[in-house]
């Protein structure tokens, strides 16, 4: 159970160890692309650990990140392949970032710190932990600047029409203030509790 | 020696696997994504010739269509056309009439022009003018009032944009026009 808990908050993988900024930043403009980054990452996540969990005693140590991205690299293609075929419209608006997953420090870290030590069980709870932790914080982010940068939320009107909205928060720099607050946010909290 | 054997062998037996894993999902995707791209294309044709009901490719070229109706009248010509922006690829769909002097439209299906500015190149005030505008010699663009009947106006605030749209839209129909002239003459 620990092994869950840990990825949705203390080791939180954008708030807390700051991995994954690349899509974090680039593809967090609207909710639905901020979930549909976060589900890919869950899937990636779950299989790759899953396999690196099952073979980590067959591979040499000397080539293991090699063979972790391939495995990884698998994964994702599997999953371009998925969005393309099935949602084409999420596919074009997330564009590069879906293949470049595989570049995403969060699953080859989780790989090489967690999976590669840890049993199949572990290593899959630590890595939805991890997938579902890195989705909200997307979706967050992204509900944060859709919401202030184009008065919707989840692609329907919540601000009424005409209300003057902040188009530099759906630009990049949007992306780094709203980040910078939240992680501001995340800290502030942690002070409290202690 | 025993240690370069097991290397090679575990790197090779991963890639296999992969691959084979990756090649049966392509072969079930692949079909899927094409359909998709044929069904964007003709909608996209469709919204610049209403009438559009047969679209075939033009022999030994891509990206670039012969459009019929449904009495089987060739109406024109359709082009996919892609350049460089202000901030990455335009890539957009047009169409010409069939004696190739005007534009019946277009429509940008990929850009990722700066939000507020270059991204007006998607829409309707920008696009617009494109419809039924004259392209001989070549699209004009200007910064105020237009004054020619070949010419658009640019957006404020974005003509780097603006003029890309209008210089890819220029390097093409010339390309078109060459290649269905040549071929008309044999």
């Amino acid at each position: 159970m620990n092994n869950f808990i840990r990825g949705l908050w203390n080791q939180h993988p954008i708030f807390r160890q700051l991995l994954g900024m690349c899509p974090t930043l680039a593809v967090t403009t609207t909710a639905v692309n901020g979930l549909a980054m976060g589900g890919a990452v869950i899937f990636v996540l779950f299989f790759s650990t899953c396999v690196v969990s099952i073979i980590k005693s067959l591979i040499p140590a000397q080539v293991r990140i090699a063979v972790y991205t391939v495995i990884i690299a698998t994964f994702v293609t599997i999953v371009d392949y998925f969005f393309k075929a099935y949602h084409p419209d999420i596919s074009a608006a997330l564009g590069p970032y879906l293949p470049l997953i595989i570049v995403n420090c969060i699953i080859l870290g989780r790989c090489e710190a967690f999976a590669s030590k840890n049993t199949v069980r572990a290593s899959v709870t630590d890595a939805l932990g991890m997938g579902v932790g890195f989705t909200w914080g997307l979706f967050v982010l992204s509900g944060i600047r859709e919401f202030l940068g184009q008065g919707t939320l989840l692609n329907r009107q919540v601000l009424p029409a005409g209300f003057p909205v902040l188009g530099v928060m759906v630009s990049a720099a949007g992306a780094f203030l709203a980040l910078g607050f939240l992680v501001a946010l995340m800290n502030r909290i942690e002070q409290w509790k202690t | 020696m025993n240690d370069t054997l097991k290397i090679t062998g575990t790197l090779t037996v991963t890639c296999l696997l992969c691959a084979f894993l990756l090649a049966y999902v392509a072969g079930i995707a692949k079909p899927k994504i094409a359909a998709h791209q044929t069904r964007e294309r003709r909608a996209a044709i469709q919204t610049l010739i209403p009438n559009a009901e047969t679209i075939r490719p033009y022999p030994q070229r891509e990206n670039l269509f012969r459009i019929y109706d449904a009495s089987d009248t060739l109406l024109g010509y359709a082009f996919l056309a892609e350049g460089q922006g202000y901030a990455g690829t335009i890539r957009l769909v047009g169409a010409l009439d069939a004696d190739l002097s005007r534009l019946r439209g277009i429509k940008v299906i990929e850009s990722v022009e700066t939000p507020g500015l270059g991204s007006k190149i998607t829409e309707e005030d920008f696009r617009g003018q494109f419809e039924n505008l004259k392209v001989r010699p070549k699209i004009g663009l200007t910064k105020g009032e237009t004054s020619k009947d070949t010419q658009v106006q640019a957006i404020s605030g974005a003509t780097i944009s603006s003029k890309a749209v209008v210089s890819i839209l220029n390097e093409k129909i010339s390309l078109i026009k060459a290649v269905i002239e040549s071929n008309r003459n044999h």
